[in-house]
């Protein structure tokens, strides 16, 4: 099969994979800080934000260096798998979860915090158990910072390259995503590869954003609320 | 609380932002087609570009040299996109003679020459060795294990180290990619890699034991040549450096820094 084609299928299974970890662990942190007041919260919340900030060649210099077998977390990954983080797709996912978690966990936190607490309340009262109320009542009413979470994120793991770039180790078949399989074709001059995927990017990147400012624009206009 | 700008940008000006950020990457596409020249005013200081694993030793020539140059550093084929697209370099050091022949061909050159050979080396970091012994032959082809080497499609290192790795059919070496020889160096320093394939001036300048690493011999790769080139727009001080860097003094910082130089044949 052609290389830019399995580059392709990597990286939606890294955008995937990468986003349903979000989803089961994001999900409850971004609940956690729209509802959590205390000192906790006051020291959490920067730290989900700082990948924003943070050039990508930071994140993936500590985690080249915490996926060392020389060092705790490497070695425990190693005694449980046998296999070591680095050049890994299962590396790729860790760093990745990272470097997103920000663009899951803040959109859905403001979704959190513009719930109606009343709501969720007479719900209480009227018998419903805390997860029936979160999935038939929170979800739904925030189902726009959801779809926006899960967009975002996806995109974003799509346009990963410093982080991969670091820990990725560039293995045909296993990490090699399609932003270093573009630089790579710069790099040794194969400027019409390069095109091909770079304008792939392009389109998806503008179809995705197209489609969620419409769906955006439209559940605007259905509940009247920015939620 | 914090808000994104990704996300706050989901307002009506949001399509605002996207326009102007669109228009502005076609702004650039239209710039970057056309390749650009230069004409360099009189007393500047000459600009010299350089592929990123000389840039230690050219830092120290020019230092000794006390002329005014502006050092800027990058892959080489970054680089070369760079000149190609009209970035204004007086000289390019490139890591290997692919991208200065291409300038030359493209008529932007007025010098093409070779100024050092690579060596490569199989460093093993002491813990990673269970055998007491200085790496050598026989340790590259009982290895088994990741061997961390730069990509062989765009660094001359790694095509070195490809065809050492095929000479010896070491079927149980596993090859895990370095975009430069410099992030291979890394893979091993950093302990993910317990073996890697690099160059002689990387262990040099990281004072790793000679006991650590072996030199590979060069009959089995393609020579490593680095070629520099000096544009045709470049001023005459571009000549009186290439001038100062192939005196003897000069030479011998390249040599102690863990190069070979080229003979005459240059």
């Amino acid at each position: 099969m052609d290389q830019d084609l399995i580059s392709l299928f990597i990286t939606i299974r890294l955008a995937t994979t990468t986003t349903i970890f979000l989803i089961l662990f994001g999900t409850p942190l971004a609940w956690w800080l729209s509802q959590s007041r205390g000192w906790l919260r006051t020291l959490i919340e920067p730290m989900v934000a700082l990948p924003i900030v943070l050039p990508p060649t930071v994140v993936g210099f500590y985690l080249l260096i915490a996926f060392s077998p020389d060092s705790l977390p490497g070695e425990l990954w190693q005694s449980a798998t046998g296999t070591t983080l680095a050049f890994s797709f299962s590396g790729l996912v860790v760093g990745s979860v990272i470097y997103s978690l920000p663009f899951y966990v803040q959109p859905l936190q403001v979704a959190f915090s513009a719930l109606q607490r009343e709501l969720i309340e007479a719900a209480a009262t009227l018998g419903a158990s805390p997860l029936d109320r979160f999935i038939s009542l929170v979800v739904p009413l925030c189902r726009r910072g959801f779809f926006i979470a899960i967009c975002l994120s996806f995109a974003h793991t799509v346009g990963e390259f410093g982080i991969v770039l670091m820990i990725g180790g560039n293995l045909p078949e296993e990490t090699r995503v399609l932003s270093i399989a573009l630089f790579d074709h710069v790099e040794s001059l194969d400027y019409g590869r390069a095109h091909l995927l770079s304008l792939g990017l392009i389109l998806f990147s503008f179809v995705l954003l197209l489609v969620l400012y419409s769906v955006d624009r439209r559940w605007q206009k259905v509940t009247g609320v920015a939620r | 609380m914090i808000s994104l700008s990704v996300w706050s940008s989901f307002r009506p000006g949001g399509w605002f932002v996207l326009t102007v950020l669109v228009s502005s990457m076609l702004g650039a596409c239209t710039l970057a087609a056309e390749p650009l020249t230069h004409q360099p005013l009189p007393h500047e200081p000459l600009r010299v570009a350089v592929a990123a694993n000389f840039k230690p030793v050219l830092e120290q020539l020019i230092n000794d040299s006390s002329m005014a140059i502006k050092l800027s550093s990058g892959s080489t084929g970054a680089l070369y996109a760079q000149i190609k697209y009209g970035a204004p370099y007086d000289i390019f050091f490139a890591a290997d003679d692919i991208r200065p022949e291409k300038l030359e061909s493209s008529n932007l050159t007025r010098i093409r020459k070779t100024y050092a050979y690579g060596r490569l080396v199989l460093w093993i970091p002491e813990k990673k060795l269970h055998t007491a012994s200085t790496p050598g032959e026989t340790t590259l082809t009982e290895f088994s294990g990741p061997i961390a080497i730069a990509n062989p499609l765009h660094a001359p290192y790694g095509r070195a180290a490809k065809e050492l790795l095929s000479h010896f059919e070491t079927n149980n070496a596993k090859p895990v990619f370095g975009l430069s020889v410099a992030q291979a160096f890394t893979f091993v320093r950093t302990g993910n890699a317990p073996a890697g394939l690099v160059g002689l001036s990387q262990v040099i300048a990281s004072s790793i034991s000679k006991d650590r690493y072996w030199l590979v011999p060069e009959l089995y790769h393609e020579p490593i040549r680095q070629q520099l080139v000096v544009m045709k727009t470049a001023p005459g001080s571009a000549e009186v450096f290439l001038d100062f860097l192939y005196r003897d003094t000069s030479r011998a910082v390249i040599t102690e820094a863990g190069y070979r130089l080229p003979e005459d044949d240059h």
